[in-house]
């Protein structure tokens, strides 16, 4: 049996199922070495909670598809013959020159809806349509003169806030969804939250005439 | 009916049947999406990088040769992905636990991990402190530790996927768990 105390190395391994007569035989007579065996035991247990980790939304996907289907077409306009491709630059271009005055009309949303101006709470301007977009895991299930309602998950709902810049007094978060937990002695605790459940929220706006 | 394996999916994408990848997205998804939040440390970007690997994967997938796993081809392309990621960015924030709870506006307690190691406690709170301390490892170290204890490759496929030799995958995961043991136990975790 081995007599000097194991590294850390050789522990941390041993942890990993490098397992040898040897080790196994000193861990159980070596207190030592027991406790820091123990130790990484709960080190790893703490970093595998990423586990529980998981992606909820079949919308990820969808985009992905999405965004792959989008490269196969622009791939196979690639291939189109020489004038074909000349005439394709042409439409592209004039394509961009829209898309470019569009940005700078009044409407340039797909649902004909105007333009959402979010300035007198911050300095985004959106289109309906661009609004849309951001929100792969999410709806507008409202559309009011002045207020948007929206669902998305939790995750989402911070992610937008972030990016339009929306600070908390001009938000409204209707179903706040912290979670109650159990800790190990069986006590409810305040839990976090979970940032794939749905929440539905509102958000003032301006629309641009 | 049998699942299709990695290989046989991707020969079907590569024939033309590119919804099939659907296939892959689903089973590899999850793997990613984990790695992302414990290498960049925030979920928000997480689901965005993660379907930039997945679109990036594909526009390679004809340059699979099949010498190594897919999973093992596929990480490669994760880890360079978040490398990338983290440079464009610039460093990313230190972040301590007491650091994390501040922004929601509930008061909140963090799981007590004491004990509770045979029991299957795993919270939002528990996986959300994993991602802040992990974020205070250097990125070889945190690399090493999450695909071993959260995507649970062997030693063998972190050196494929790393490119780095088997004692160096070692070291890196050693020291990143003695690292993140220490801050653990120096707050009374473990």
């Amino acid at each position: 049996m081995r007599n000097e105390h194991m590294t850390f190395g050789e522990i941390s391994a041993y942890s990993d199922g490098h397992k040898t007569d040897d080790f196994s035989s000193h861990l159980k007579k070596c207190a030592k070495c027991s406790a820091v065996f123990s130790e990484i035991k709960k080190t790893k247990k703490f970093t595998s909670s990423l586990k529980t980790l998981q992606i909820e939304s079949d919308l990820f996907d969808a985009e992905i598809m999405r965004r792959i289907n989008k490269r196969r077409l622009f791939k196979k306009r690639h291939i189109l013959p020489l004038s074909a491709a000349a005439a394709f630059l042409v439409i592209l271009f004039s394509g961009l020159v829209n898309e470019d005055n569009e940005k700078v009309g009044t409407d340039i949303s797909v649902n004909n809806s105007p333009i959402l101006d979010y300035s007198h709470v911050t300095d985004e301007v959106v289109s309906s349509g661009e609004l849309k977009s951001m929100l792969t895991a999410g709806k507008i299930i409202s559309d009011s003169d002045d207020t948007l309602i929206i669902e998305s998950t939790y995750s989402e709902y911070k992610a937008l806030m972030k990016r339009l810049s929306i600070p908390e007094e001009n938000r409204y978060l209707k179903s706040f969804n912290a979670m109650h937990l159990s800790n190990d002695k069986g006590d409810t605790v305040k839990g976090g939250t979970d940032p794939y459940k749905r929440v539905v929220y509102s958000i003032k706006v301006v629309r641009e005439k | 009916m049998t699942e299709k394996s990695d290989l046989e999916i991707i020969e079907s994408v590569v024939k033309g049947k590119v919804n099939d990848y659907a296939l892959l997205v689903k089973r590899y998804r999850d793997k990613i999406f984990r790695y992302v939040c414990g290498y960049c440390g925030s979920e928000e970007d997480a689901m965005e990088i993660s379907q930039d690997i997945l679109v990036a994967a594909y526009a390679s997938l004809s340059k699979f040769r099949g010498e190594a796993k897919f999973s093992t081809w596929l990480f490669s392309i994760m880890i360079n992905h978040c490398r990338n990621h983290i440079r464009k960015k610039g460093r990313i924030k230190k972040i301590s636990i007491s650091d994390l709870y501040d922004d929601s506006g509930a008061d909140y307690e963090i799981p007590d991990l004491r004990g509770s190691v045979e029991e299957d406690l795993v919270t939002s709170e528990t996986y959300k402190a994993a991602m802040a301390e992990l974020l205070n490892l250097p990125d070889d170290y945190r690399e090493a530790v999450i695909l071993c204890d959260v995507e649970e490759m062997s030693y063998d496929d972190i050196s494929e996927a790393l490119s780095i030799s088997m004692s160096n995958v070692k070291i890196r995961i050693h020291r990143g768990r003695e690292m993140l043991r220490k801050r653990l136990s120096d707050r009374g975790y473990v």
